[in-house]
């Protein structure tokens, strides 16, 4: 007992000495005759890519009005639970990251959402991105949109050019190149899924096809003139779910688990596989398991008669705490716009491989996804427009997998889909 | 004592009653301010329409009990959830049985036996998960393919394959082996105290009227661990009922909803879905339920004739 | 004969234990060979040890954070909940345990029920508490949480240990004209090492090993080692998440413990198990 005593302390000592050596490092205060010389305040971000460049805008920040910003990440997977605790418990960062989506509205309620509607900033962003960050009838706006993020498919530029193969200008010549990858006995499979793929899948094509054939589809859902359950709707899913994982075009029993993201960019990466999902905040991830320097583009997924089109959502914005008062309130609003100033604006969007929302930010884009640029299109389109009680219930098109016949699968989409047309009818009478 | 015959402070402070006040004094207090009160708060929360952010709430009786009967989603979550704590409680308690026997025996193996039993205790379920979640993972292409998956194929069982984790009818047993294999260590650990306490006088008289090894581990071991027996079940019922981490982390509820049990329910209602209000009612209906089960466990077990 | 019999059998069952032995230690194998491993390494076999030292893993790890002063925080937040809940856990066990009647009966049901609630149902509440009391971000309010959520399993433990403690130990002290003070802390408290051991081992393992309230709690350098496996996710669970990283970052997170572990083994594992816990 008392040797164990002594070891336990000596190793405590030698810990408090190597825990102090590592914790004698503080900032030094440049300029302290500024107005808000000695007021800091916090930014709670999600981006792990952007974590430098963020510390960057806030070293410059205080060298220009002393303000002292203390940046934070905060990991997606725990970043709105970290938030909403934050916010019950009356301790809400200065600065935070959010999406635009369902959870804004109960933010804004709350008081944890300052209004930012007459920002000087404002006209600049792009009017139907702007939309999107809108939850009230009366138009306040009380986030701040940083980037537009988009979805495509990539391909891997070698495969393409031995099988002799160009970008499909719509959907005919994408099966066609789909036939062809299946033939090429080097991959194992003409495309590849990561995480969460199938639900994105249908964002694509729903945009693609189903938007392009009936670009009322909501307002006809809403109307009760069409159901969700549509001829359009049920051949986007026939294709995906059945067809292509019947010819084994792709992944499909391991498509539905959660964790093949960085499994799947290796197999893409390594030409095993031609074609991938990816969206604009995976390339960081793909370039860095990119050892063998392989070449990729991309493309949008392509609609029956074009090339399809790339959906721009708004895809993150900023926000300042609503309950922050006096000079942090004031700081918060100064790093706001400091935040949003064209030249950071775009340093943020290059950092997390993003486009920007605002007129005069024109980002460096990689040429990896820079001709997706030619293919934007209204972000008013899309699952992301459906109630929320759809969206929870997208990954249920899983089940059409674990059926057996080809019977079982059809019968298991139409459930799929009538389960679906069920639950957004009850949302709308609520 | 003589000096203050009418019970001056000193008398006060010896006497019997008031020290027994001191010694539970502190772990009330912190017990009563950060466990019992927040407690009540989450009562009170169950009867309110509170979404977890907004300031004000409205008191709405037994609404959120009623709509948690209402909801179809719920019932999906109970089978899971019994049949999860059922196999996972009822695996632990025979196999943690047999590891303490083992444990028990001396031989020149059984440091390295208790190290390699009482080691995975000290993996967290969030290191676990991970852990398990890549061991589990599915077949990719020939050269990627998770570890459980590669062990087989290279053991020249590669028609065994599949999705462990992916397939509804594997996934809840694939949850309660990487339970097994980080909780058999604290089981057995309690079983262990337990039967090193049996006096070894029992054993010997067994040996004399010639029972042996099963027998004795029968009618002596078995018999005679009921206290630790009884501990072991209530924890393990009410850990199994407790389980986030670990099932969050290895497959989130999926496929579907094959291993959605209550708890993973409760937080993706009150933290994600905003329904704080509903999350704590349906938190309260698991803890009467655990309270009954303990409650018949206990009765059970009594009868089977534990000095409690 | 009978001698060589048995020897054989002894023999016997030490060559079967050695296939469970591999299974129980086989995904601690995995968790460090792999961490030494490049991702691609890793996917081609994760079974083989690892083709030479490759070191970047555990680099990257300690760039991203600073290592020591986390174990410190660790340390002072483990340290300071089981001292303060050993010493309050066994002085409540020792009145209910050692006193009969109604009072203490509903007193200890009292807080031994608390070990059937699910902790998710208070998390929010407590929080609250704690911010309100102006705890947040320092080490006794998160200390001070450990000690509440342990203490019904640590009443439980001391009240079925001093309850089937020897009564004439208490009536010897009794005749000596000792206080309840001296003949808590000069016999009983000794005597339940097998018990605080159990408790140290279970509920430091547990502190150690939260994810939650640490984050929840404190700010970024007040932290504690396991919630950093986080930072590695990637993007989020499973978009891009960097297996080998993430396993040097567990093997970091684990080190230390594993150490105590071995260094307190005595006292430990053989603290718990010759003591005899009675419930």
């Amino acid at each position: 007992m008392k040797t164990m005593f002594k070891k336990l302390l000596a190793a405590f000592l030698c810990v408090s000495f190597l825990a102090l050596g590592a914790s004698c490092d503080g900032k030094t205060p440049s300029s302290g005759n500024k107005e808000y010389a000695g007021t800091n305040i916090e930014l709670l971000h999600f981006w792990v890519d952007a974590q430098d460049t963020l510390e960057e805008i806030a070293d410059n920040f205080y060298d220009e009005t002393g303000i002292e910003v203390e940046v934070v990440f905060s990991p997606v997977a725990s970043h709105l639970t970290d938030l909403t605790t934050r916010i019950q418990t009356d301790d809400i960062p200065e600065v935070f990251t959010m999406w635009p989506g369902p959870t804004v509205p109960p933010y804004i309620e709350s008081g944890a959402l300052a209004e930012l509607t007459d920002c000087e900033w404002v006209k600049r962003v792009d009017q139907s991105t702007l939309d999107q960050c809108i939850y009230s009838q009366s138009g306040e706006l009380y986030i701040a949109p940083v980037n537009t993020a988009f979805m495509g498919l990539a391909y891997n530029e070698q495969v393409f050019a031995r099988n002799n193969l160009t970008v499909p200008k719509n959907m005919a010549e994408f099966e066609q190149i789909l036939a062809t990858l299946k033939a090429d006995t080097q991959l194992a499979y003409p495309i590849i899924m990561g995480s969460d793929c199938l639900a994105n899948y249908v964002y694509l094509s729903a945009i693609s096809n189903l938007y392009q054939k009936m670009p009322d589809f909501n307002e006809q859902v809403n109307a009760g003139t069409t159901t969700f359950a549509n001829e359009a709707m049920t051949a986007v899913y026939e294709k995906i779910y059945i067809d292509w994982a019947e010819k084994g075009y792709y992944n499909y029993d391991t498509a539905v688990s959660t964790d093949r993201m960085s499994k799947a960019a290796i197999e893409f990466l390594d030409g095993n596989a031609g074609i991938m999902r990816i969206g604009g905040w995976d390339i960081s991830i793909l370039e860095e398991l990119n050892e063998k320097h392989t070449t990729y583009k991309m493309f949008p997924f392509p609609a029956e008669d074009n090339a399809g089109s790339v959906l721009a959502a708004a895809g993150e914005a900023f926000a300042v705490s609503g309950t922050a008062t006096g000079k942090k309130k004031e700081a918060a609003m100064l790093f706001l716009d400091y935040l949003m100033k064209a030249e950071n604006n775009a340093k943020i969007c290059k950092a997390i491989d993003s486009l920007s929302p605002l007129n005069d930010v024109s980002v460096d884009a990689d040429p990896i996804f820079a001709s997706l640029q030619n293919y934007l299109d209204q972000p008013t389109k899309g699952w992301n427009t459906w109630p929320v009680a759809v969206q929870n219930k997208l990954g249920d098109a899983a089940d059409i997998f674990a059926a057996k016949t080809l019977e079982a699968k059809k019968s298991a989409l139409a459930s799929f889909l009538n389960n679906m047309q069920t639950i957004w009818m009850e949302t709308l009478e609520n | 004592m003589a000096k203050h015959k009418k019970g001056g402070f000193a008398a006060i402070v010896t006497s019997d009653k008031f020290a027994q006040a001191v010694f539970l004094f502190p772990a009330y207090l912190i017990f009563t301010v950060l466990f019992f009160i927040p407690v009540l708060t989450s009562v009170y929360y169950s009867f309110t329409d509170w979404n977890g952010i907004t300031t004000q709430t409205n008191w709405v009786w037994f609404k959120n009990y009623a709509d948690m009967f209402r909801n179809p989603d719920i019932f999906s979550t109970i089978p899971v959830t019994i049949y999860y704590a059922v196999l996972n409680s009822v695996t632990l308690i025979f196999v943690a049985f047999f590891v303490a026997l083992t444990l028990n025996r001396k031989s020149r193996i059984t440091t390295v036996l208790r190290i390699s039993f009482f080691m995975p205790m000290l993996v967290s379920g969030i290191i676990v998960g991970f852990l398990f979640k890549e061991f589990y993972s599915p077949v990719i292409s020939d050269g990627n393919m998770g570890t459980l998956n590669r062990l087989l194929t290279s053991l020249g069982l590669g028609g065994l394959t599949q999705n462990w984790l992916g397939n509804k009818s594997t996934v809840i047993m694939m949850i309660v082996i990487t339970g097994v294999w980080n909780q058999v260590g604290q089981t057995a650990l309690i079983y262990l105290a337990n039967m090193q306490s049996i006096p070894k006088e029992l054993y010997e008289a067994a040996i004399i009227d010639g029972a042996g090894y099963w027998r004795q581990t029968y009618h002596i071991t078995w018999k005679l661990i009921s206290p630790s027996l009884r501990i072991n079940l209530i924890l393990l019922i009410i850990n199994s009922l407790k389980t986030y981490d670990m099932i969050a982390l290895l497959t989130g509820g999926g496929p579907g909803t094959a291993s959605k049990v209550i708890n993973l329910w409760i937080v993706e209602r009150s933290i994600g879905g905003y329904e704080v209000g509903l999350g704590c009612a349906m938190s309260m209906v698991v803890t009467i339920f655990a309270f009954a089960l303990v409650t018949v466990t206990q009765k059970l077990l009594t009868k089977r004739g534990a000095d409690i | 004969m009978k001698i060589t019999g048995k020897k054989i059998k002894k023999s016997a069952v030490t060559l079967l234990m050695i296939p469970v032995i591999v299974i129980m230690v086989f995904p601690l194998y995995l968790l460090v060979t792999n961490s030494f491993k490049t991702i691609r390494e890793f996917y081609a076999n994760p079974l083989s040890l690892p083709s030479r030292l490759y070191l970047d893993n555990f680099k990257y790890v300690l760039e991203k954070q600073k290592y020591f002063s986390l174990l410190l925080n660790n340390v002072i937040i483990v340290f300071g909940s089981i001292a303060l809940l050993v010493l309050f856990g066994a002085m409540a066990g020792y009145v209910l345990g050692r006193s009969r009647g109604r009072v203490m009966r509903i007193l200890y049901s009292y807080v031994v029920l608390g070990i059937t609630l699910p902790t998710y149902t208070m998390l929010l509440p407590q929080l609250k508490l704690i911010v309100g009391m102006g705890l947040k971000n320092t080490y006794i309010g998160i200390i001070l949480y450990y000690v509440a959520s342990g203490m019904p399993m640590a009443i439980f433990l001391f009240n079925g240990f001093f309850s089937t403690a020897p009564k004439d130990l208490e009536e010897a002290a009794k005749l000596d004209g000792c206080s309840l003070y001296r003949a808590f802390f000069q016999i009983f408290f000794p005597l339940s090492v097998a018990t605080i051991a159990t408790l140290v081992l279970i509920q430091s393992i547990s502190i150690w090993n939260d994810t939650t309230m640490p984050v929840l709690l404190l700010q970024a350098k007040k932290r504690t080692l396991m919630p950093t496996l986080q930072n590695f996710y990637g993007r989020m669970m499973g978009q891009g998440t960097r297996w080998e990283r993430i396993y040097a970052d567990a093997v970091l997170c684990m080190l230390p413990m594993i150490v105590l572990f071995f260094a307190s083994n005595r006292f430990l594992i053989q603290g718990v198990s010759e003591g005899a816990l009675k419930g």
